[in-house]
């Protein structure tokens, strides 16, 4: 296998620098792809020198300088397009999978199973209940303003996850097989509470709708700016507990004889990845399949420890979400599609390719 | 009985002929421990002592407590009373990492995670060293290298776990345990599954560790290889330290039949008892 190498002591190790670099290259492509394609085709070139004199210019800002001498007509309007438009938007959703692409490598790792994704524990009914609400109540909530759904899916995320952690906990320890029960449980509960909203508030239904559907059409350089620190947090969080996790794959009992600490590891991982799952769907709505398909695809390509699995699947998982959205608002262009309509079409038959590779191996 | 059970007892002599030096160090100690899970006691008052460089046998029917034992003395399960010493150290005063410094344990049916290689499955053994954001120290691939080339799986450290054979796995999974330095091994039924060779080969390195100077808890429920792998045996009962002591001290007829609530035959030759059920 081309990916082992040979340690100074002669134990094999796996590269990670190369394939990130290669990974981290080619998101970087896709995203001056996908800024370029639209109404008005941009090329790359264009793309880059908007993104140069955008990112100056918001420095200038920052430090309260004067804007740079104005350049002529034409570039302005491209630099209005790349850097006011479609970057808000790739950025954004870059970081949405890669948020959902690392909380389903940290669900994978942490319930040991393949199939786990972000929406286990219920973020996901829990983001679309608040959500619904506060949508049926007007939109806004007080000096939440413009942001008064993303708070309400954030809170609602959270707070339903930590339910179902409280409901499944047994003392100090957080058994793996309740916690699950309890996710779909809980998560069946809320998502009968949204059907009946929609049933109810039939006027607002199609907003309803096509924010649980997910959409990315509301970026912004504010939204990115809020989505930024709370995806750090939860990748931070998510490589510190690498190592750990990869021992946990032996077995809860074995990764204890080995010092790890388990039901801190498994509260930890979960912690960050509802942090992560909960601000990706307070921007975009729920997007389905990423968070499952991505760390998957990840793991049969890369290998599965999670060192580089975690930190490769957030960058495949924005490279992926990048396209997704490309897709949703170019096909039917200049109507969109719900990106989760898109990441689902394509997710689901390369998620059962992957089932049936599995079940024939 | 459980006078030849502490380290008072005379030395005793192990299958190797070698005779035991009586005042090595315990590594594990035990003083009337209870335990069991919530209102249900599984030990009732065991005492237990293990020097370092032997090899001793846990034996007893199913449901005897073998491996409440083995929780107790992994800190997966907590004493409801008595006391525990591991290398000297209070059990209860000893965090996770810590105790994994100094005791290993073999699990039972341990599971190897699809798609890892056997050197990383090794190294994981190491993980009670390796400090968080760093990689593994020099200190820690030399053991690795070690623990691989003393049970033989050194050539197959790139290949996934997965292509395995059953004797290969356990070795991986005596590998990690090794690397781990301890000074304490439990082997929880390591032979089971294996055939003639492979329970030879595994028995054979858990020799090998005690002569390294590691006291080897070895917990199975073949009496016949446990008659020729340990130095002493103690017998477990209903959560009770039924016999304790030299393997012929153990293996008689007389006890194991009221142990295992079935007649017995006991054949003596010169490399130790034999123990076939009358059915």
């Amino acid at each position: 296998m081309s990916v082992a190498r040979v340690s100074s002591a002669g134990v094999a190790v796996r590269r990670l620098t190369r394939p990130l670099a290669l990974s981290t290259l080619a998101l970087a492509l896709v995203v001056v792809l996908a800024a370029g394609i639209g109404s008005v085709r941009i090329g790359p070139a264009d793309v880059t020198a908007a993104t140069v004199r955008g990112i100056e210019g918001s420095v200038r800002a920052a430090l309260g300088l004067a804007p740079s001498v104005s350049v002529d007509a034409g570039q302005r309007v491209i630099d209005t397009i790349v850097w006011q438009i479609r970057l808000p938007r790739v950025v954004l959703a870059a970081l949405v999978g890669a948020a959902l692409a690392l909380a389903g490598a940290g669900f994978q790792g942490v319930f040991r199973n393949p199939l786990a994704d972000p929406y286990l524990l219920g973020a996901a009914s829990g983001a679309g209940f608040a959500a619904a609400l506060v949508m049926v109540a007007g939109g806004t909530l007080g000096v939440l303003g413009a942001f008064s759904v993303s708070a309400a899916a954030f809170v609602g995320a959270t707070l339903t996850v930590l339910a179902v952690v409280a409901l499944a906990r047994r003392g100090w320890t957080l058994p793996v097989v309740p916690l699950v029960l309890a996710g779909v449980v809980i998560g069946s509960c809320l998502a009968a509470g949204t059907s009946f909203v929609l049933l109810a508030a039939r006027e607002q239904a199609a907003g309803i709708l096509t924010w649980l559907l997910g959409s990315l059409a509301f970026a912004s350089w504010d939204r990115v700016g809020s989505l930024l620190p709370l995806v750090l947090v939860a990748a931070a969080g998510m490589l510190a507990a690498a190592r750990a996790l990869d021992v946990l794959q032996l077995g809860e009992l074995a990764a204890a004889h080995l010092g790890v600490s388990v039901e801190a590891l498994k509260l930890g991982v979960v912690l960050a990845g509802t942090l992560a799952t909960a601000a990706a769907v307070s921007v975009a709505g729920v997007i389905g399949f990423v968070g499952l398909v991505v760390p998957h695809a990840v793991r049969l390509a890369f290998g599965p420890d999670h060192r580089r699995l975690v930190p490769l699947a957030a960058v495949w998982g924005a490279g992926f979400m990048v396209l997704a959205d490309l897709v949703a608002r170019t096909v039917i262009a200049p109507a969109e599609l719900p990106v989760g309509v898109v990441t689902a079409l394509v997710g689901a038959p390369f998620f059962l390719v992957l089932l049936r590779r599995r079940s024939a191996a | 009985m459980t006078d030849v059970v502490g380290s008072s007892v005379a030395a005793g002599r192990g299958p190797t002929g070698a005779l035991m030096a009586a005042d090595a160090p315990d590594v594990l100690r035990l003083e009337g421990v209870h335990a069991g899970y919530g209102a249900r006691s599984v030990l009732h008052g065991v005492d237990l002592a293990l020097r370092a460089g032997e090899v001793l046998g846990v034996i007893g029917p199913n449901g005897a407590g073998k491996s409440t034992l083995v929780h107790v003395i992994s800190k997966v399960l907590a004493v409801q009373s008595g006391s525990v010493w591991v290398d000297g150290a209070p059990l209860a005063s000893l965090g996770r990492r810590a105790l994994a410094r100094r005791l290993a344990v073999m699990p039972q049916a341990a599971t190897l995670p699809e798609g890892f290689l056997v050197g990383e499955v090794v190294r994981m053994g190491r993980t009670p060293f390796v400090r968080a954001w760093r990689g593994p120290s020099a200190e820690d691939e030399a053991e690795v290298e070690r623990a691989m080339r003393q049970t033989g799986v050194w050539g197959l450290a790139e290949r996934p776990v997965e292509h395995l054979s059953g004797g290969e796995r356990q070795r991986v999974v005596l590998a990690r345990a090794l690397a781990q330095r301890p000074r304490v091994l439990v082997l929880d039924e390591p032979t089971s599954h294996l055939d003639l060779r492979y329970q030879a080969e595994l028995l054979r390195a858990a020799r090998q560790a005690a002569a390294d100077g590691v006291g080897v808890l070895l917990v199975i429920h073949d009496l016949n290889l446990a008659a020729r792998a340990c130095d002493r045996m103690l017998l477990l009962t209903d959560g009770r330290v039924v016999a304790a002591g030299t393997v012929r001290q153990v293996l008689v007829r007389s006890r194991l039949e009221r142990a295992y609530r079935t007649e017995v035959d006991v054949f003596d030759s010169p490399r130790g008892p034999t123990v076939v059920p009358r059915v």
